[in-house]
Protein backbone atom coordinates (compact mmCIF):
# COMPACT_ATOMS: atom_id res chain seq x y z
CA UNK A 1 0.00 0.00 0.00
CA UNK A 2 1.47 3.37 -0.98
CA UNK A 3 0.26 6.97 -0.71
CA UNK A 4 -1.59 6.67 -4.01
CA UNK A 5 -3.77 3.86 -2.69
CA UNK A 6 -4.77 5.98 0.29
CA UNK A 7 -5.05 9.47 -1.19
CA UNK A 8 -5.92 8.74 -4.81
CA UNK A 9 -7.47 5.27 -5.07
CA UNK A 10 -9.19 6.46 -8.27
CA UNK A 11 -5.95 6.20 -10.23
CA UNK A 12 -5.37 2.59 -9.29
CA UNK A 13 -8.55 0.62 -8.66
CA UNK A 14 -11.17 -0.37 -11.22
CA UNK A 15 -14.56 1.35 -11.21
CA UNK A 16 -16.21 -1.87 -10.01
CA UNK A 17 -13.95 -2.17 -6.94
CA UNK A 18 -14.39 1.52 -6.12
CA UNK A 19 -18.16 1.32 -6.47
CA UNK A 20 -18.44 -1.72 -4.17
CA UNK A 21 -16.38 0.07 -1.47
CA UNK A 22 -18.25 3.32 -1.97
CA UNK A 23 -21.67 1.68 -1.78
CA UNK A 24 -20.65 -0.21 1.36
CA UNK A 25 -19.68 3.06 3.05
CA UNK A 26 -22.90 4.66 1.80
CA UNK A 27 -24.87 2.03 3.77
CA UNK A 28 -22.58 2.35 6.80
CA UNK A 29 -22.93 6.15 6.78
CA UNK A 30 -26.73 5.93 6.61
CA UNK A 31 -26.79 3.52 9.57
CA UNK A 32 -24.41 5.69 11.61
CA UNK A 33 -26.52 8.79 10.80
CA UNK A 34 -29.54 6.94 12.18
CA UNK A 35 -27.62 5.71 15.25
CA UNK A 36 -26.24 9.17 16.08
CA UNK A 37 -29.53 10.98 15.20
CA UNK A 38 -27.77 13.16 12.67
CA UNK A 39 -29.09 14.20 9.30
CA UNK A 40 -26.78 14.72 6.37
CA UNK A 41 -27.80 18.05 4.87
CA UNK A 42 -25.05 18.25 2.26
CA UNK A 43 -21.85 16.43 1.45
CA UNK A 44 -19.36 17.09 4.29
CA UNK A 45 -22.14 18.63 6.40
CA UNK A 46 -24.30 17.24 9.19
CA UNK A 47 -26.73 18.56 11.77
CA UNK A 48 -28.48 16.94 14.73
CA UNK A 49 -32.14 16.03 14.40
CA UNK A 50 -34.65 14.47 16.76
CA UNK A 51 -36.84 11.44 15.95
CA UNK A 52 -34.90 10.44 12.87
CA UNK A 53 -36.14 7.20 11.33
CA UNK A 54 -33.86 4.80 9.49
CA UNK A 55 -35.69 5.51 6.22
CA UNK A 56 -35.27 9.28 6.68
CA UNK A 57 -31.57 8.88 7.52
CA UNK A 58 -31.11 6.82 4.37
CA UNK A 59 -33.09 9.30 2.27
CA UNK A 60 -31.07 12.28 3.53
CA UNK A 61 -27.80 10.55 2.64
CA UNK A 62 -29.26 9.46 -0.72
CA UNK A 63 -30.50 12.96 -1.67
CA UNK A 64 -27.17 14.57 -0.71
CA UNK A 65 -25.17 11.95 -2.60
CA UNK A 66 -27.31 12.01 -5.75
CA UNK A 67 -27.39 15.81 -5.97
CA UNK A 68 -23.61 15.99 -5.47
CA UNK A 69 -23.18 13.41 -8.24
CA UNK A 70 -25.42 15.40 -10.60
CA UNK A 71 -23.68 18.67 -9.79
CA UNK A 72 -20.17 17.25 -10.23
CA UNK A 73 -21.12 15.32 -13.36
CA UNK A 74 -22.44 18.46 -15.07
CA UNK A 75 -19.39 20.42 -13.96
CA UNK A 76 -17.15 17.59 -15.16
CA UNK A 77 -18.84 17.55 -18.57
CA UNK A 78 -18.33 21.30 -18.87
CA UNK A 79 -14.59 20.82 -18.27
CA UNK A 80 -14.03 17.58 -20.13
CA UNK A 81 -16.53 15.98 -22.49
CA UNK A 82 -15.25 12.42 -21.90
CA UNK A 83 -16.20 12.50 -18.19
CA UNK A 84 -17.95 9.25 -17.21
CA UNK A 85 -20.81 9.13 -14.74
CA UNK A 86 -19.39 6.08 -12.93
CA UNK A 87 -16.14 7.94 -12.14
CA UNK A 88 -18.11 10.81 -10.59
CA UNK A 89 -20.36 8.37 -8.67
CA UNK A 90 -17.26 6.70 -7.22
CA UNK A 91 -15.68 10.08 -6.41
CA UNK A 92 -18.69 11.20 -4.39
CA UNK A 93 -19.25 7.83 -2.69
CA UNK A 94 -15.63 7.41 -1.63
CA UNK A 95 -15.15 11.03 -0.56
CA UNK A 96 -18.04 10.50 1.87
CA UNK A 97 -16.59 7.25 3.21
CA UNK A 98 -14.84 8.82 6.25
CA UNK A 99 -18.13 10.43 7.36
CA UNK A 100 -19.13 7.65 9.75
CA UNK A 101 -15.88 8.15 11.67
CA UNK A 102 -16.54 11.91 11.81
CA UNK A 103 -19.99 11.21 13.27
CA UNK A 104 -18.51 8.89 15.88
CA UNK A 105 -15.93 11.59 16.72
CA UNK A 106 -18.68 14.16 17.24
CA UNK A 107 -20.66 11.72 19.37
CA UNK A 108 -17.90 10.36 21.59
CA UNK A 109 -15.36 13.19 21.89
CA UNK A 110 -17.68 15.54 23.77
CA UNK A 111 -18.23 17.82 20.78
CA UNK A 112 -21.86 16.80 20.70
CA UNK A 113 -22.38 17.80 24.35
CA UNK A 114 -20.56 21.09 23.79
CA UNK A 115 -22.75 21.95 20.79
CA UNK A 116 -25.91 21.17 22.77
CA UNK A 117 -24.69 23.41 25.65
CA UNK A 118 -23.89 26.29 23.30
CA UNK A 119 -27.27 25.96 21.58
CA UNK A 120 -28.99 25.97 24.99
CA UNK A 121 -27.40 29.23 26.18
CA UNK A 122 -29.06 31.34 23.45
CA UNK A 123 -26.23 33.75 22.85
CA UNK A 124 -24.69 34.09 26.34
CA UNK A 125 -21.35 32.48 27.23
CA UNK A 126 -21.94 28.86 28.27
CA UNK A 127 -20.42 27.45 31.45
CA UNK A 128 -18.34 24.58 30.21
CA UNK A 129 -17.42 21.99 32.80
CA UNK A 130 -14.49 20.56 30.93
CA UNK A 131 -11.92 19.11 33.31
CA UNK A 132 -8.40 18.18 32.24
CA UNK A 133 -9.36 14.54 31.63
CA UNK A 134 -12.33 15.40 29.44
CA UNK A 135 -10.28 17.84 27.39
CA UNK A 136 -7.89 15.11 26.15
CA UNK A 137 -10.43 12.99 24.19
CA UNK A 138 -12.08 16.25 23.10
CA UNK A 139 -8.85 17.61 21.59
CA UNK A 140 -7.91 14.28 20.03
CA UNK A 141 -11.44 13.98 18.63
CA UNK A 142 -11.34 17.46 17.10
CA UNK A 143 -7.96 16.90 15.47
CA UNK A 144 -8.95 13.45 14.20
CA UNK A 145 -12.17 14.89 12.82
CA UNK A 146 -10.33 17.72 11.06
CA UNK A 147 -7.91 15.21 9.54
CA UNK A 148 -10.86 13.14 8.27
CA UNK A 149 -12.58 16.19 6.76
CA UNK A 150 -9.36 17.20 4.98
CA UNK A 151 -8.97 13.60 3.79
CA UNK A 152 -12.54 13.64 2.43
CA UNK A 153 -11.91 16.87 0.51
CA UNK A 154 -8.65 15.43 -0.78
CA UNK A 155 -10.53 12.38 -2.07
CA UNK A 156 -13.19 14.45 -3.83
CA UNK A 157 -10.50 16.63 -5.44
CA UNK A 158 -8.35 13.70 -6.55
CA UNK A 159 -11.37 11.74 -7.79
CA UNK A 160 -12.70 14.69 -9.79
CA UNK A 161 -9.22 15.41 -11.11
CA UNK A 162 -8.82 11.84 -12.33
CA UNK A 163 -12.34 11.69 -13.79
CA UNK A 164 -12.03 14.95 -15.72
CA UNK A 165 -8.27 15.16 -16.44
CA UNK A 166 -8.30 18.43 -14.48
CA UNK A 167 -5.14 20.46 -15.05
CA UNK A 168 -5.89 24.07 -15.85
CA UNK A 169 -5.57 26.47 -12.93
CA UNK A 170 -8.87 28.26 -13.54
CA UNK A 171 -10.72 24.91 -13.77
CA UNK A 172 -9.30 23.92 -10.37
CA UNK A 173 -10.30 27.29 -8.88
CA UNK A 174 -13.78 27.03 -10.40
CA UNK A 175 -14.17 23.50 -9.03
CA UNK A 176 -13.25 24.57 -5.49
CA UNK A 177 -15.47 27.68 -5.52
CA UNK A 178 -18.52 25.97 -7.03
CA UNK A 179 -18.13 22.97 -4.69
CA UNK A 180 -18.30 25.23 -1.62
CA UNK A 181 -21.24 27.13 -3.13
CA UNK A 182 -23.01 23.84 -3.82
CA UNK A 183 -22.43 22.61 -0.25
CA UNK A 184 -23.86 25.85 1.16
CA UNK A 185 -26.80 25.92 -1.25
CA UNK A 186 -27.67 22.29 -0.55
CA UNK A 187 -27.85 22.87 3.22
CA UNK A 188 -30.55 25.47 2.63
CA UNK A 189 -32.32 23.58 -0.14
CA UNK A 190 -32.64 20.31 1.79
CA UNK A 191 -34.52 22.07 4.64
CA UNK A 192 -37.47 22.46 2.27
CA UNK A 193 -37.67 18.76 1.52
CA UNK A 194 -40.04 16.70 3.64
CA UNK A 195 -38.12 13.46 4.10
CA UNK B 1 21.56 2.11 -26.61
CA UNK B 2 19.12 4.98 -26.06
CA UNK B 3 18.64 7.37 -29.00
CA UNK B 4 19.13 10.95 -27.81
CA UNK B 5 16.37 13.24 -29.07
CA UNK B 6 17.29 16.52 -27.34
CA UNK B 7 20.59 18.36 -27.28
CA UNK B 8 22.40 17.70 -23.95
CA UNK B 9 23.77 21.23 -24.07
CA UNK B 10 20.84 23.51 -24.98
CA UNK B 11 17.92 20.99 -24.86
CA UNK B 12 16.82 21.86 -28.39
CA UNK B 13 15.51 19.03 -30.64
CA UNK B 14 18.25 17.06 -32.37
CA UNK B 15 18.24 16.29 -36.11
CA UNK B 16 19.75 13.38 -38.03
CA UNK B 17 22.96 14.35 -39.82
CA UNK B 18 24.45 10.95 -40.66
CA UNK B 19 23.27 7.39 -41.36
CA UNK B 20 25.38 4.37 -42.10
CA UNK B 21 24.79 0.98 -43.70
CA UNK B 22 26.17 -1.75 -41.44
CA UNK B 23 26.82 -4.11 -44.36
CA UNK B 24 28.64 -2.04 -46.99
CA UNK B 25 29.55 0.89 -44.75
CA UNK B 26 27.91 3.43 -47.08
CA UNK B 27 27.38 6.70 -45.25
CA UNK B 28 24.59 9.20 -45.96
CA UNK B 29 25.02 12.75 -44.75
CA UNK B 30 22.34 15.41 -44.60
CA UNK B 31 20.07 17.31 -42.24
CA UNK B 32 16.96 15.26 -41.59
CA UNK B 33 14.22 15.85 -39.08
CA UNK B 34 13.50 13.03 -36.62
CA UNK B 35 10.22 11.18 -37.32
CA UNK B 36 7.39 12.28 -35.04
CA UNK B 37 7.38 8.99 -33.10
CA UNK B 38 11.06 9.40 -32.24
CA UNK B 39 10.47 12.91 -30.91
CA UNK B 40 8.53 11.39 -28.04
CA UNK B 41 10.33 10.20 -24.95
CA UNK B 42 10.88 6.51 -24.25
CA UNK B 43 7.90 6.21 -21.91
CA UNK B 44 5.57 7.78 -24.48
CA UNK B 45 6.90 5.55 -27.25
CA UNK B 46 6.28 2.49 -25.07
CA UNK B 47 2.77 3.74 -24.33
CA UNK B 48 1.95 3.91 -28.05
CA UNK B 49 3.49 0.47 -28.61
CA UNK B 50 1.45 -1.03 -25.74
CA UNK B 51 -1.69 0.60 -27.12
CA UNK B 52 -1.02 -0.99 -30.52
CA UNK B 53 -0.27 -4.43 -29.02
CA UNK B 54 -3.46 -4.37 -26.94
CA UNK B 55 -5.50 -3.75 -30.14
CA UNK B 56 -6.23 -0.17 -29.18
CA UNK B 57 -8.02 -1.04 -25.94
CA UNK B 58 -7.32 1.47 -23.16
CA UNK B 59 -9.26 -0.77 -20.78
CA UNK B 60 -6.96 -3.70 -21.50
CA UNK B 61 -3.88 -1.49 -21.15
CA UNK B 62 -5.13 -0.18 -17.81
CA UNK B 63 -5.66 -3.72 -16.57
CA UNK B 64 -2.16 -4.77 -17.58
CA UNK B 65 -0.53 -1.67 -16.08
CA UNK B 66 -2.51 -1.96 -12.82
CA UNK B 67 -4.06 1.47 -13.31
CA UNK B 68 -7.63 2.64 -13.55
CA UNK B 69 -9.32 3.35 -16.87
CA UNK B 70 -9.55 7.17 -16.42
CA UNK B 71 -5.85 7.36 -15.50
CA UNK B 72 -4.90 5.56 -18.71
CA UNK B 73 -7.37 7.62 -20.78
CA UNK B 74 -5.92 10.84 -19.32
CA UNK B 75 -2.40 9.70 -20.26
CA UNK B 76 -3.65 9.01 -23.76
CA UNK B 77 -5.31 12.43 -24.03
CA UNK B 78 -2.14 14.17 -22.83
CA UNK B 79 -0.12 12.27 -25.41
CA UNK B 80 -2.59 13.16 -28.19
CA UNK B 81 -2.28 16.80 -27.15
CA UNK B 82 1.53 16.58 -27.24
CA UNK B 83 1.53 14.94 -30.68
CA UNK B 84 -0.86 17.59 -32.03
CA UNK B 85 1.51 20.29 -30.76
CA UNK B 86 4.51 18.54 -32.32
CA UNK B 87 2.68 18.24 -35.63
CA UNK B 88 1.70 21.90 -35.78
Amino acid sequence: MNWQTVFNPFSKFSEKQLFIFGFLFFIVNSLVCFYTSTKMDSIFHFSPIENLTLTSALLFVLVCTVSAILFLFLLGLAFYKKTRLIDIVNTVLLSQAPNFMILFCIKFSGLDTLATKINGTSGSVPSLDLDSIAIIPFTIGVFFMLALIIYGFMLIYNGFKTATNLKKGYHIALFIITLFLFITFHQVYIQHLKL
Amino acid sequence: MKLPIVCPSCENSLRVSQMKCDQCETEVNGNYELPLYLKLNREEQNFILEFFISSGSIKEMAKQAGNSYPTMRNKMDDLIEKIKNLKS
